[in-house]
């Protein structure tokens, strides 16, 4: 994975972190984007001890973007919150660019205090969420035994992202 | 687990053989069939379909979008909206407000505020926010006194733009499907293939148990005909389940247990046969001496004068002793050599009722010969009313009859009683008619009852031990058989099976 600098804070116990992962974006997303459909962005910031195991952390930001036709800005649905964007740029600048993120609690670090670890990036353009996916492969419930079998295969390959990109930061102790 | 038999690997080997090539030729053909298939359903024409339908959606939105800025222009601009103004007619604002909203539909509330107060007109149809979308703008208006702010509120289904995401999300899941087509006809392929593999491997297990059933009991029984071939007639295999297996099985140890009856059979007509030859020369050298030691203890008492009262006392109870032994042994000799001069028997056709009935006749002989009273002792017969056809040498068969209800009536006078019950039974059994002779009396003991039927095995004090070794040979030579158990009256039972000849 290539290692890419990316900021860290703790406060408190907990990384604060800064990134930029606007590389993600290549001009045919930034014609999908423009396209007046939904499209999803969504980073997935883990933090693993230097020489592997389980992610300590995770945090997910997933994003649904799309330019309204009808009104004419950009709309960005981050969680829960519906907000406007006048150009694409706010609009990426809100999904792909984190600043003083917190990534998990002082709880899940606090056992590893002095280690060395470091955060993994993965942004990844359009994945299918797994309900829409569900939803939009087998709409109609078949009745032949070896239906669901193959579809929960496909899914995996149908729903991954269009596009992904992953790196990782420098390795840092928790203090 | 246990090792596989030839015969078993032999199954194994063709039930792979028989399923793998369809299955081969069926995973061949269904390959390219799921790939067309699939392809058939996303089509790149379909695609383009999907994608033209997108783009319909999208002008249709942006026409939307391009009305409503003409609406606003429209109505913003009219020169009589400008005189209205002018003139703060508010009447007039407010009819004209009504007819705009008349005459452009997409057009949902506009208003502007004279003096502190607002003229407005709405439709609340076209505002609803769950079925419209809604766009607000405001245009001043530059020219008149006091720059005037018209607010329009322009609307548009919701639908559409619902539509819209929709047909994008089917046209970009089409897309992936396509992109995907390969893997997906291989994901199908393969599942099918695991799902005729796994189902081949039930089958295998299911045609190893079964097999193993089979061979198993093949195998079983190559081990006992071994056993057989080495001399041992005691084999017997089970027969288990009611298939063709069982019933070589069955016919194998009818096989044995025939085997081994003959066997006893040659072995024992063998016996008997020595003990003829035995009982022939005995009788023989016993015989010649008899008549002249009876004659020489005649003499010996006829030419003593009789001086002696003593004497002749003596020898007179000598020659007395001497007779009756000579008479003892002449029975013995008789007996030994009536047995040793046993005929062949000579087969013929009759009715073993009519056999049963001269005993019946025989009985008050019998209990006279035996020193019975006719009433200490009941003579049962029990017989069929249809003919019984046998095959068998009459006179012969009627002597072992007679000897073993001789027998009978001894047992049941030497005990406790001295008298009971003796039963005569005579029962078709297909293929044999089976007689039976039981008593109540002291019965035999169960380590007596094999050897009751060897010559010269005898548990009475005057006996033999002839009398049951005949009969045993006299059913021998009718292919019957005899067995000595105990009585359900609890005495002895003696049971001779003999071939039915049929009606």
């Amino acid at each position: 994975m290539p290692r890419r600098r990316i900021g860290v804070h703790w406060y408190q116990g907990v990384p604060h972190v800064w990134f930029s992962a606007r590389d993600l974006v290549s001009p045919r997303i930034r014609q999908e984007l423009q396209s007046g459909l939904r499209k999803r962005l969504v980073m997935t910031i883990q933090a693993f001890r230097e020489g592997g195991g389980a992610p300590l952390a995770t945090r997910e930001i997933a994003c649904g973007v799309y330019w309204d036709v009808w009104q004419e800005v950009y709309r960005v649905r981050v969680g829960g919150r519906l907000r406007e964007e006048p150009d694409l740029e706010g609009a990426l600048e809100r999904c792909l660019v984190a600043r003083r993120l917190p990534i998990g609690d002082a709880e899940d670090y606090a056992p590893h205090r002095e280690r060395s670890i470091y955060f993994a990036v993965r942004a990844e353009f359009n994945p299918i969420s797994r309900r829409q996916c569900r939803d939009l492969l087998r709409p109609s419930q078949g009745d032949h035994p070896i239906g669901p079998v193959v579809i929960n295969i496909v899914r995996r390959q149908i729903c991954q992202a269009e596009r992904a990109i992953q790196f990782r930061s420098p390795p840092g102790p928790i203090p | 687990m246990k090792r596989s038999t030839r015969i078993e690997r032999k199954i194994l080997l063709a039930i792979c053989v028989v399923a793998l090539g369809p299955l081969l030729g069926a995973f061949v053909l269904g390959r390219a069939a799921i790939r067309e298939a699939y392809l058939v359903g996303v089509s790149p024409r379909i695609g383009e379909g999907l994608e033209r339908g997108v783009q319909v959606h999208r002008a249709y939105i942006v026409a939307l979008r391009d009305s409503a800025d003409r609406t606003i222009d429209a109505v913003a601009g009219s020169h009589r909206i400008h005189e209205l103004l002018l003139g703060a007619d508010r009447p007039g604002l407010a009819a004209h407000f009504e007819r705009s909203l008349e005459v452009y539909p997409n057009l949902a509330s506009i208003r502007v505020r004279i003096e502190g107060e607002w003229i407005e007109a709405r439709r609340e149809e076209r505002l609803d926010p769950q079925q419209m979308r809604l766009l607000e703008r405001t245009r001043v208006v530059e020219d008149l006194p006091g720059e005037p702010r018209l607010e329009l509120v322009l609307a548009a289904p919701r639908a559409a733009f619902d539509q819209f995401q929709d047909a994008g999300d089917v046209a970009e899941l089409h897309s992936r499907l396509r992109a995907s087509s390969g893997y997906v006809s291989e994901v199908y392929l393969w599942v099918y293939f695991g799902l005729v593999v796994l189902f081949m491997a039930v089958a295998l297990f299911f045609g190893i148990r079964l097999s193993r059933r089979v061979t198993r009991r093949v195998a079983d029984l190559a081990r006992a005909t071994r056993k057989v071939g080495a001399g041992d007639l005691t084999v017997t295999v089970p027969t288990g389940a009611t298939d063709e297996v069982a019933e070589l099985t069955s016919a194998f140890n009818e096989m044995v247990r025939d085997l081994r009856e003959s066997r006893e059979r040659i072995d024992y007509l063998q016996r008997v046969g020595a003990w003829q030859e035995f009982a022939r020369r005995l009788a023989h050298e016993i015989k010649n001496p008899l008549t002249p030691i009876q004659l020489a203890a005649q003499e010996l008492h006829r030419s003593y004068p009789g001086e002696d009262a003593v004497y002749g006392s003596k020898l007179e109870e000598a020659v007395s002793i001497i007779e009756e032994e000579v008479a003892t042994l002449r029975r013995l000799v008789g007996e030994f050599s009536s047995f040793a001069k046993l005929p062949e028997a000579i087969l013929e056709d009759a009715d073993l009722r009519d056999l049963i009935q001269d005993l019946r006749r025989a009985v008050p002989a019998i209990l006279d010969d035996v020193g019975a009273e006719a009433e200490a002792v009941q003579v049962r017969f029990e017989a069929p009313t249809e003919p019984l056809l046998v095959r068998v040498d009459p006179m012969m068969l009627k002597r072992c009859l007679d000897n073993l209800l001789r027998n009978a009536v001894q047992a049941v006078l030497s005990g406790p009683r001295h008298g009971g019950l003796v039963r005569v039974e005579v029962v078709l059994e297909e293929p044999n008619v089976r007689v039976e002779i039981a008593d109540d009396g002291p019965g035999i003991p169960p380590e007596d009852r094999r050897r009751v039927f060897l010559p010269y095995f005898t548990t009475k004090s005057e006996g033999t031990g002839l009398g049951l070794a005949i009969v045993k040979k006299v059913v021998f030579e009718h292919g019957g058989e005899i067995l000595c158990a105990e009585a359900p009256e609890g005495g002895a039972l003696f049971r001779i099976l003999l071939p039915w000849g049929g009606r």
